[in-house]
């Protein structure tokens, strides 16, 4: 295996993305090899992983916390993975994936929901995907409100900063969820609670 | 071609044409439903029109003193249901027969066709028969009405022939059509399990009726009207009929469990245990699935490269490194063919049940590990070393819509669905997985429905090894040790008068004898003659009653609903004791066979030739399968041999079940279950039975089973 997760990280490194290497090494290695390696970043050594591709986890109703690492960061996207083998993707600090947990959000269109964030608020129309009995996949479709809630002071690893907070009230066919948002001020998301599925509920994540 | 294009080319079926007429979207008609004791939606023991959700399989335990009924109900379509039914009858005997016979066993069949969803003024209507194709001592039709009044009270009132004509009954109405109608000719039973469509709502004609009242969301009471009069039962003082009311209560402890109370014809107390299982809905939801690694996108520049220096990373490591990750994700990669803007790759899956999902997996390792050059993707599933299609993905579109809504659709349309390439090109890389292969497993066999001894248990553990001498010739066998049978004593059968040989029913004196055994012991190999064209030979100790030689062709383009095989095989029939040894038997069998995918989820099969026995004939199958690889199916065959002369139920005939192993326990598997459950083993129209036919080894790769499994893509 070690062969092969190695020739893997070589491949990547030499591929041309300068970051990828590491991360695979480090990440990839136990994601595509055995799902029982204990999660990468937990009880590492805080200085031996640059924070920023950090990201504390929650999944209250699963009873899965900890540190999650990025496996990959597309740009715009980036892969983290967190404890229990589960990995989740953040566009632009929306979730819009989530694996390794069953009832996974497949996809997400969540981009009118983070232009209502950005404008300080309004409304957004927001799709999730998920997978049925039969392998299909399921759209559902949420009508989104997002309403501003003012200045918090908010946790982050061992800082403590203050963000705006903001609250998306979604309400589809069948499901009602709020997703809490908590921007900085250059306005990325820095800590946000968002919809997964009505198994898994939300997943929160914040950057350390 | 896309998936999408392909599907819009098919043509339009007659089934797909007698299944959107059957499909009216499913109103309340499932709602509150409860099953009688003949395991039918409905009443107590009368009918009533409404259906099951679609796809639904209910297994029924009904019983009073005397009688228990087991019931295996599936609903084929949104309307139409069908039920098969074996039931023990202390006792009894056929009207017309002699004497009584203390464990009477009776196989039936019935079908249930409802026309309409029930609307705010319009009941919901349904036909049925009940035990057209057994013994007919459930024997009745009927046509039903059910309206449902608020969220708690159904009525159903309904006209029933044959047995629920029986109790106060009048002249048949058909009666003005044809007086056909007026007299129920006498059953005639024969051999059994023959279409009595001379009997079909003839004679005296009753009604009967009842209503249903939901007391709370868990429990039901109910009370009927019932118009069968026991007649036989009666006359034979099995039961005492002083009323024609029924009363009963329905408990729902759980969901897919129903549990129910009656009070029968003012003398018998009767129990019901009812168990549904619904294959649409997984215990473990979209599956327990691993995450699968991430999509890497390209940045910028990258995706416009057209060359990578080979210096830096020659090609042979690409092929040894990605060989190695695939492994993780239990791919096997076989060969590779890279270029500066494509690589094709030859693999087997052997971990997930939708190829689809694997393709998933080795394009996220692709998008992860390959020079940005190679924008595409050819990848070519291969199953016992035959590729079976060519998949092509663009790289970009990966990138484009991973994680994105509606991306699944989108690059389903996207992809380039053709014949596996040639082998020119391939760069072959040598083998690092292991070759040799083997497991212990413990097996149990259990024959239900024989005439005489209706429950047969044999229980033992197996060895089963497997030596791959390559890709594509393998070498398998199967030892296996008995340590338990409830058989007693066997007698060799032979065949008497005009009776085929016992090609099967000697099936006893196997499991008698063959305590420690060979199960069988086989070479087999596997090829792709021409692009559409596939090959199979298997030599050896077939299974456990035959050995010989098994050659199969099947024609089966990747795009194609239809596929057309031929089998020929020379069979020659094994010792008891399980050795090697032969007995003098021996036969040519083999069948031309057609296979078709029908619209609408039903996949057909003909197949014509000559069977173990030497007799001449054709079966037909045809399955219901779900996207998830649920398959429930039937099957009969028809052969010269007389009905007479094949004995107990006339010809053979049969129910199957295919269960999907990832349905149950939640993880990636190509394993399943398959069991049949209604045939009877005898010796007309017995085939031989051969490991790894063509046409369910080909098919995952192929246009339906890929777009079945689809969703999964990304999983």
């Amino acid at each position: 295996m070690t062969g092969g997760l190695l020739g893997m990280a070589l491949l990547a490194g030499c591929g041309g993305a300068a970051d990828l290497s590491g991360a695979l090494q480090t990440a990839v290695a136990p994601l595509v090899g055995t799902q029982q390696a204990a999660t990468p970043a937990a009880g590492a050594p805080a200085g031996a992983v640059d924070p920023e591709t950090l990201r504390r986890v929650d999944l209250n109703t699963l009873g899965l916390t900890g540190t999650a690492q990025r496996l990959v960061d597309n740009g715009a996207s980036a892969t983290f993975a967190g404890p229990g083998g589960l990995t989740y993707t953040m566009r632009d600090g929306m979730l819009v994936s989530t694996r390794g947990l069953g009832h996974d959000l497949m996809a997400a269109e969540t981009r009118q929901s983070r232009a209502a964030l950005r404008a300080g608020g309004g409304q957004a129309l927001r799709v999730h995907e998920t997978l049925d009995g039969l392998d299909r996949i399921e759209r559902a479709e949420f009508d989104c409100t997002v309403t501003p809630k003012g200045v918090e002071s908010v946790v982050l690893g061992q800082r403590r900063i203050t963000a705006r907070r903001f609250d998306e009230s979604c309400k589809g066919a069948a499901l009602i969820f709020d997703n809490y948002y908590w921007l900085d001020d250059a306005g990325e998301v820095v800590s946000s609670r968002q919809f997964v599925s009505q198994t898994v509920a939300y997943l929160r994540s914040s950057d350390l | 071609m896309t998936i999408r294009a392909m599907r819009r080319g098919g043509t339009a079926s007659l089934l797909a044409l007698l299944a959107t007429g059957a499909v009216h979207a499913q109103a309340v008609s499932d709602r509150g439903l409860s099953y009688t004791l003949y395991g039918t939606p409905g009443l107590i023991e009368m009918p009533s029109a409404l259906s099951a959700k679609d796809g639904q399989i209910a297994a029924t335990v009904g019983g009073f003193d005397g009688q228990v009924r087991t019931t295996f109900t599936f609903q084929l379509l949104p309307g139409l249901s069908g039920s098969f039914r074996y039931s023990r009858i202390d006792d009894y005997t056929l009207p017309g027969s002699e004497g009584q016979i203390e464990d009477y066993f009776d196989r039936s069949f019935d079908l249930r066709y409802r026309f309409n969803d029930e609307t705010a003024i319009l009941p919901a209507f349904a036909v049925g028969l009940q035990d057209f194709l057994g013994t007919g001592a459930y024997g009745a039709e009927y046509l039903v009405a059910t309206k449902t009044f608020g969220d708690k009270l159904r009525v159903t009132a309904g006209l029933g022939w044959g047995r629920l004509g029986s109790q106060g009954g009048f002249d048949n109405p058909l009666g003005v059509l044809s007086s056909e109608f007026d007299e129920r000719p006498g059953l005639d039973f024969g051999e059994g399990g023959t279409f009595a469509v001379d009997q079909l709502f003839k004679g005296d004609a009753a009604l009967f009726g009842g209503m249903e009242y939901a007391a709370t969301d868990d429990l039901t009471v109910k009370v009927e009207y019932a118009s069968d009069a026991y007649e036989r039962e009666t006359e034979l003082e099995l039961i005492e009929r002083d009323s024609s009311l029924n009363y009963g209560v329905v408990y729902r402890p759980l969901p897919g469990v129903q549990l129910g109370v009656s009070w029968l014809y003012g003398s018998e107390l009767a129990f019901t245990g009812t168990f549904l299982i619904d294959p649409s809905e997984r215990p473990f939801g979209p599956g327990l699935d691993p995450a699968p690694s991430p999509i890497r996108i390209r940045q910028g520049d990258a995706r416009a490269a057209s060359t990578w220096d080979r210096a830096v990373i020659p090609e042979a490591t690409i092929g040894t490194a990605l060989q190695q990750a695939l492994a993780a994700e239990g791919v096997e990669l076989s060969s590779i063919q890279l270029s500066d803007r494509a690589v094709r790759l030859r693999y087997t899956n052997t971990r997930y049940r939708a190829e689809a999902q694997a393709m998933g997996r080795i394009a996220r390792m692709l998008s992860l590990g390959l020079p940005d050059s190679i924008e595409r993707f050819t990848l070519e599933p291969m199953q016992r070393g035959v590729p079976l299609s060519a998949v092509t993905l663009n790289r970009s579109d990966i990138e484009t819509f991973s994680d994105t809504a509606g991306g699944t659709q989108a690059l389903s349309e996207r992809l380039v669905l053709t014949d596996a390439g040639p082998a020119a090109g391939l760069v072959d890389l040598p083998r690092v997985d292991d070759r040799f292969s083997y497991g212990l497993a413990p097996y149990a066999r259990i024959t239900v429905f024989n005439g005489d001894d209706p429950f047969q248990v044999e229980l033992g553990a197996q060895i089963s090894g497997r030596y791959e001498i390559t890709d594509s010739i393998v070498a398998s066998g199967t030892l296996r040790q008995q340590f338990y049978t409830n058989r007693e004593n066997p007698e060799l059968v032979v065949a008497e008068g005009d009776e085929p040989y016992p090609v099967r029913r000697n099936a006893a004196l196997y499991a008698d004898q063959g305590t420690t055994g060979i199960r069988d012991l086989t070479l087999a190999h596997y090829g792709r003659a021409m692009p559409d064209v596939y090959t199979r030979a298997t030599g050896g100790y077939l299974e456990e009653m035959y050995g010989g030689l098994s050659t199969e062709v099947l024609w089966k383009p990747a795009d194609s609903r239809l596929g057309l095989g031929a089998e020929v095989n020379y069979a020659r029939q094994r010792d008891f004791d399980l050795g090697f040894g032969f007995q003098d038997y021996d036969v040519v069998t083999g069948h031309a066979s057609a296979y078709y995918d029908f619209d609408n989820r039903f996949y057909g099969q003909l197949d014509v030739g000559r069977y173990l026995a030497g007799d001449w004939g054709a079966t037909v199958t045809l399955d219901r399968e779900f996207e998830n690889g649920w398959a429930v199916g039937a099957y009969f065959t028809l052969t010269d041999v007389p009905f007479e002369a094949y004995g107990e139920g006339s010809f053979d005939k049969g129910i199957r079940v295919s269960i999907p192993l990832d349905y149950v326990v939640g993880q990636p598997t190509r394993r399943e279950a398959s069991t049949s459950l209604a045939s009877l083993q005898r010796d007309g129209g017995a085939k031989l039975r051969v490991d790894g036919r063509l046409y369910e080894v080909v098919r995952d790769g192929h246009l339906n089973d890929l777009d079945d499994g689809w969703g999964r893509f990304w999983k």
